[in-house]
């Protein structure tokens, strides 16, 4: 099993954010977490990648414990966060920004190689890498943040909303690079509140409303329209309260 | 104007030694956004065990070397015993008020173990001087110079190129974001503070051996000129600590040749002051620059 999660519980100091997180991604299999805005699931990945430390229970990689370890020794067991919101290091240029996702790497060479087939291959940035990241699009961005991402030849890629914030058409051209990463066996955690594109890229899907997980499944046994539904139960389980 | 260069060529030899104490300064601050006041102790303590290895009888050269060690190491403990207890706490203050603290203790150390008296230091370089039309441009002056305008080419270099100077670049932009690099953040803010203490080091022991003395007030001196330096030059920038240092040096020589000695610290705070309020970023002026 790449990851394993048990009983997960974390937060910011006195706010409880998660409350027993149970969950798995197998080898080459994409898992999307849904829910509404605040529902833990950037807090998930957070605890994932080492940046926010578990309270109680247990993160597996490869049977591996690596709870409560810092950030970098999550990447250096393949576990590598594309942080919400890009992220980008604004004042150096693309390639730079491409080159330091692969701090940790050994063979120099070959990231060369794959920070050039990149940029070939990208389109949507080819003529932008020696331009400062902080003066690329939003869209253009997050392709640079998934490269960066990939740099660092994960084993595991967690994913956090990598639509938010962009154009319809840079959505299409992020899910089509996706889907052709998950092809290629790529394994990765995705967090999205846009259901629609994440159910067509996962294989399982989670629901998260309010720090639980109230839906776990294979991906062809829900449908976006249910999934709103466990959103709008969860508002107005809230107005009830 | 023979008089007037004359003033420019020795402003333009201790700007050098300025530009040296403001790098690391600058760097430590961009990095963590902390004003790093032990500093100039920090390279004071470390010259005092250069005074120390001098008069025990070791060569100028090792004694140098193992001086920036200390300095780097120093700089190092104070990161680690002082700053970062206070800093991950979230009291950036406290750690400002620990920076105060942890520099008294080092000049109380100086103190007990050399004493308060100035002293004598052992070393100097060969005092030749270069005549040219009526103005004297002593080696000192090349010297210092050349380990400025050397010591910023090979960091920018070091910065730009390497593997661990991308990793000092990103902590300075984003240091959560560095950190889902893989970047060992504790490990890279050592090495900042390391390298600000070693390159500070070579700064003050050239200093004390062009003044010939060493004394403990000259701590609090460089933390001061650091920082001035620092702010004129866009603190943070790697070429700004060099362009700070010698517009410093430079003026500093003209108020004292032009308007009295007794004026120069008052009217380099009013500079500051000028700087800090008109012109935050520096004489650079561009906040990407400001990013190193």
């Amino acid at each position: 099993m790449l990851l394993r999660v048990e009983g997960l519980h974390a937060g910011y100091g006195a706010t409880r954010v998660l409350h027993g997180i149970d969950m798995h991604v197998s080898e080459g299999e994409v898992v999307a977490v849904l829910g509404p805005n605040g529902a833990g699931k950037s807090t998930l990945l957070r605890a994932l990648s080492g940046v926010n430390t578990p309270t109680a229970g247990r993160i597996e990689v490869e049977g591996r414990d690596l709870t409560g370890r810092r950030p970098d020794e999550y990447v250096a067991c393949g576990v590598v966060h594309v942080p919400e919101g890009r992220r980008m290091f604004p004042y150096m240029n693309t390639e730079a920004n491409l080159r330091i996702g692969g701090f940790r790497r050994r063979d120099r060479g070959r990231l060369e190689r794959e920070i050039d087939e990149f940029f070939a291959h990208w389109e949507p940035i080819t003529e932008r890498r020696h331009v400062q990241a902080g003066q690329l699009s939003g869209g253009q961005q997050q392709i640079v943040a998934l490269g960066r991402g990939l740099m660092a030849n994960p084993k595991l890629l967690l994913l956090d909303e990598p639509s938010l914030g962009l154009a319809p058409v840079a959505v299409q051209r992020m899910y089509k690079g996706l889907r052709e990463l998950a092809e290629s066996g790529q394994s990765i955690l995705l967090v999205e509140q846009n259901a629609r594109h994440a159910l067509g890229l996962a294989d399982r899907v989670l629901v998260l409303v309010g720090g639980q997980v109230v839906h776990s499944g294979p991906t062809s046994e829900i449908t976006p329209e249910q999934v709103a539904e466990f959103y709008f139960r969860s508002t107005t389980k809230g107005a009830a309260q | 104007m023979t008089d007037f260069i004359q003033q420019v060529v020795n402003g333009l030899g201790a700007g050098g030694q300025y530009a040296l104490w403001a790098v690391g300064y600058g760097l430590v601050y961009q990095v963590l956004g902390l004003m790093h006041f032990a500093h100039g102790d920090t390279l004071i303590f470390a010259t005092f065990v250069c005074y120390a290895l001098l008069t025990a009888g070791v060569p100028f050269i090792p004694a140098l070397i193992l001086a920036m060690a200390v300095g780097a190491a120093v700089s190092v403990m104070i990161e680690k015993g002082v700053y970062r207890p206070l800093y991950a706490r979230g009291h950036l203050f406290l750690a400002f008020v620990g920076a105060l603290g942890a520099a008294y203790v080092l000049r109380n150390i100086d103190m007990l173990t050399w004493g308060v008296q100035t002293k004598v230091f052992p070393y100097s370089f060969s005092a030749g001087n270069i005549d040219l039309g009526g103005v004297t441009i002593p080696a000192m002056t090349l010297l210092n110079l050349g380990c400025a305008i050397g010591v910023i080419v090979a960091f920018e270099l070091f910065l730009a190129k390497t593997r661990y100077g991308q990793a000092i670049v990103a902590l300075a932009q984003d240091r959560g974001a560095a950190a889902l690099m893989g970047i060992k953040v504790g490990t890279v803010v050592a090495l900042v503070y390391a390298l600000s203490g070693a390159i500070g080091v070579l700064g003050s022991v050239l200093y004390v051996s062009e003044t010939h003395t060493i004394q403990i007030s000259l701590g609090f001196t460089i933390t001061l000129k650091a920082f001035i330096a620092a702010i004129i030059g866009g603190i943070g920038s790697v070429r700004g600590a060099l362009s700070g240092g010698l517009v410093l040096g430079v003026t500093e020589a003209l108020i004292q040749g032009y308007i009295s000695t007794l004026m120069v610290d008052a009217i380099l705070f009013a500079i500051l002051i000028t700087f800090l309020i008109i012109r935050p970023t520096g004489i650079g002026g561009r906040a990407d620059l400001a990013r190193l």
